[in-house]
C-alpha cells in the first residue's frame, strides 16, 4: 500500500514539475506571450472542435487517430502548448470521455483504455471507468500475456483503488498458485517419513521380542509375517517420503511467477503517468 | 545377535538418508512462496518508443496547426510570431526536425507575411527562425534588416554570428557601424557587445580599421578592455596549468610513496622469514619496517 502511495505522489510531482513559461524570449525583439489573454488559441479550439466532430463520425477502429489528435496539446513540449494545457483541460476531458465511451461500446477495448488512461493522467483523479476497462483487458490477456495483464491490473488498482476485480486479478497474477499443494506434498513426505520410522521400530521390536521370549511355532510364524509386512511398509515409506517431498518442492517452484509487470505498447497513453 | 545389529544399522542408515534428503524441501516449505515484486512495472520498449515518437509528431502537428491559425488570422501579430516560434521549436527538436520538410513551404509563406505585416518585430522573429532552420545567410540578412528598419542595435549584434558563418562579415560590420550612434552614450554593456561584434568579425590587421567609426577615447578604453580580458584569460590559463601540474605532482608523489611502502613491506617480510621465529630478530625487523615506512612520505 505504501509503495502505491509513493507512486501516486511521484506521479503528482511529475505532473506538477512541468513549468509553464509565461513568455518566449526572442533575440532583438519583445517576448511572445505563450497563451492568449483569455481562453485558448484558435488552432487549439479548432483541434478540439475537429476531435469532437470526429468522435461521433469516424469508424470505431479509427478512433485511435482521433485520440492522438485530441492529445496534441498534452504531448507536444513546446511552451505554447504547455501554457494552454490548463485552459484546454475541461474540453479535452469531455472529448476523451466521449471517445472512450464510444470505443468501449463498440468493443474497441484498447482504444477505450487509452482514452480513459489519458483522461486519468490529465485529470489526476481516480477513474473508475479506466479501472473497469483495464481489468477487462487484463482478464482477456491473463493467460497469454501474464506480465502485461499484471501491469494492467496494477494500473487499474492505481486508477481506482476500490476496484475489487483489479485487486483480485493483481493478487492472482502476482501469486504462486502451486505453493499450497506443493507445501502439502512436502508435509505429506514428512508424515510418510515419521510413519516409515514407526514401521521400522516395529520391525526391531518384533525381532527383539522373538529373541527374548521362546514362543510356539504358529506365533513365531505370525510375528515374522508381521515383521515382514512392517519392513516392507517402512522401507516403502522411507523411500517414498523424499520422493513425495521433492515432488512437492518441484511442483511449488514450477509455480513461481516467471513474469514481471510490463506495459503493453499502447499504454501509458501519456508520458506524465 | 549379529543379525539384529545389522538390521538396526540398516534401519538407521535408511532413516538417516531419507530424513536428510527431506531437509531441503522442509526448509523451502517454511519460506513464504515467491510473489511478483510490487510496483507499476516496466515500460515496454514499444511503449517507450511510441511515447518518444508521439512527442515529436505532436510538436509537428501543433506547429502545422499554429501556421494554419496564423494564416486564418493575418492581422493577429501574436499568432504570426507564435507560428514562427513554433517552427523554431520544431527545428530545435531532433525528432520533429524530420517533419520540417513538409512544413517548410507553409512556414516560409507565414514568415514572409509576418515581415510584410509587422517588420518590427517580425524581422527579428524571422531572422531567429531562419537561423533555427539552418540558413545563416538569410538569418543574418534578416537581422541586419531588423537593425536598419527597427533601429535595433541588438539585432545588429545578433547578426554577427550568422553573417560570420555565412562569410559576410562586411555586412555585419556595416550594420554595427550604423547602429553605433544608437548605443553611444546608452548602456555600456550594449556598446561593448557591439564593439565585440566588430572584433568577432575582424582579425589583428583589420580590427583598428573596422573600429575607425569609434571615437579615439572609446577605442582606447575598448583596447584596454581587450587587453585586460586577454590578461585575465592568460591568468586563468596559467592558474589552470598550475593546478594541473600540482595534481600531476601529487599523483606522482602518491605513486612513489605507495611503491616505497610496498618495498618496505617486502623487505620486512624477507627479514622476518630469515628470523626463524627468533623474537628479538622479529622485533628488529619490525623496527626496520617502521623506519623504512617513515621515510616514504605521508601520501
Amino acid at each position: 500500500m505504501r509503495s502505491w502511495i509513493l507512486i501516486m505522489m511521484m506521479c503528482g510531482a511529475a505532473s506538477a514539475a512541468t513549468e509553464v513559461a509565461p513568455e518566449v524570449a526572442v533575440p532583438a525583439a519583445p517576448a511572445i506571450a505563450t497563451a492568449p489573454a483569455a481562453g485558448l488559441d484558435p488552432d487549439v479550439v479548432a483541434r478540439l472542435d475537429e476531435v469532437d466532430r470526429d468522435v461521433a463520425r469516424v469508424a470505431p477502429a479509427e478512433l485511435d487517430r482521433v485520440l492522438e489528435r485530441a492529445l496534441v496539446t498534452f504531448e507536444s513540449d513546446d511552451p505554447f502548448s504547455i501554457a494552454q494545457r490548463a485552459a484546454a483541460r475541461p474540453r479535452t476531458l469531455a472529448v476523451l470521455t466521449k471517445l472512450g465511451e464510444r470505443a468501449r461500446a463498440a468493443g474497441e477495448l484498447v482504444i477505450a483504455a487509452r482514452a480513459f488512461d489519458a483522461r486519468w493522467a490529465i485529470s489526476g483523479t481516480h477513474d473508475v471507468q479506466l479501472a473497469e476497462v483495464l481489468t477487462t483487458w487484463a482478464e482477456r490477456d491473463a493467460a497469454t500475456q501474464p506480465g502485461v495483464a499484471l501491469y494492467l491490473a496494477r494500473r487499474a488498482r492505481a486508477a481506482d483503488p476500490a476496484s475489487g476485480r483489479a485487486v483480485e486479478l493483481d493478487d492472482d497474477l502476482s501469486t504462486n498458485h502451486r505453493a499450497v499443494t506443493g507445501k502439502l506434498a512436502i508435509v505429506a513426505g514428512v508424515v510418510a517419513l515419521a510413519a516409515g520410522i514407526y514401521a521400522r521400530t516395529r520391525v526391531s521390536a518384533i525381532e527383539d521380542d522373538l529373541r527374548a521370549h521362546p514362543r510356539p511355532g504358529g506365533e513365531v510364524d505370525a510375528a515374522l509375517a508381521d515383521r515382514d509386512r512392517y519392513d516392507m511398509i517402512g522401507t516403502g515409506l522411507l523411500i517414498a517420503a523424499p520422493i513425495v517431498s521433492f515432488g512437492g518442492l518441484a511442483w511449488m517452484l514450477s509455480g513461481n511467477p516467471s513474469h514481471e509487470a510490463s506495459s503493453p505498447g499502447e499504454l501509458p497513453a501519456l508520458v506524465d503517468r | 545377535m549379529k543379525a539384529a545389529v545389522a538390521i538396526a544399522l540398516a534401519s538407521t542408515a535408511c532413516v538417516t538418508m531419507s530424513a536428510s534428503m527431506m531437509i531441503g524441501p522442509a526448509i523451502v516449505a517454511m519460506v513464504p512462496s515467491k510473489r511478483v515484486e510490487g510496483g507499476t512495472g516496466d515500460l515496454a520498449k514499444a511503449a517507450h518508443d511510441r511515447l518518444a515518437a508521439r512527442k515529436q509528431v505532436a510538436l509537428a502537428e501543433a506547429t502545422r496547426d499554429a501556421l494554419a491559425a496564423a494564416d486564418a488570422a493575418p492581422a493577429d501579430l501574436r499568432l504570426q510570431r507564435r507560428a514562427a516560434a513554433m517552427v523554431r521549436s520544431c527545428a530545435g527538436d531532433s525528432g520533429a526536425h524530420a517533419h520540417l520538410a513538409e512544413l517548410a513551404p507553409h512556414a516560409a509563406a507565414t514568415l514572409e507575411h509576418l515581415v510584410a505585416t509587422a517588420p518590427c518585430p517580425g524581422l527579428a522573429d524571422v531572422a531567429a527562425t531562419w537561423l533555427a532552420l539552418g540558413d545563416s545567410a538569410k538569418g543574418g540578412e534578416a537581422y541586419v534588416a531588423a537593425a536598419t528598419q527597427c533601429d535595433s542595435p541588438e539585432a545588429a549584434i545578433a547578426a554577427v554570428v550568422p553573417l560570420r558563418a555565412a562569410d559576410k562579415c562586411d555586412e555585419a560590420i556595416a550594420a554595427l557601424r550604423a547602429m553605433w550612434p544608437k548605443v553611444h552614450g546608452a548602456r555600456a554593456t550594449l556598446g561593448i557587445a557591439l564593439l565585440d561584434g566588430v572584433t568577432a568579425c575582424s582579425d589583428a590587421l583589420t580590427l583598428r580599421k573596422n573600429l575607425a567609426f569609434v571615437p579615439a577615447d572609446v577605442m582606447a578604453d575598448y583596447f584596454a578592455l581587450l587587453q585586460a580580458r586577454r590578461r585575465e584569460a592568460r591568468e586563468a590559463e596559467r592558474r589552470a596549468e598550475v593546478e594541473r601540474e600540482r595534481e600531476a605532482a601529487q599523483e606522482q608523489a602518491s605513486a612513489a610513496s605507495s611503491q616505497c611502502r610496498s618495498e618496505c613491506s617486502a623487505a620486512v617480510s624477507s627479514c622476518e622469514a630469515s628470523c626463524q621465529g627468533d623474537g628479538s630478530c622479529l622485533q628488529r625487523c619490525s623496527s626496520v619496517g617502521h623506519v623504512c615506512n617513515s621515510g616514504c612520505g605521508s601520501y
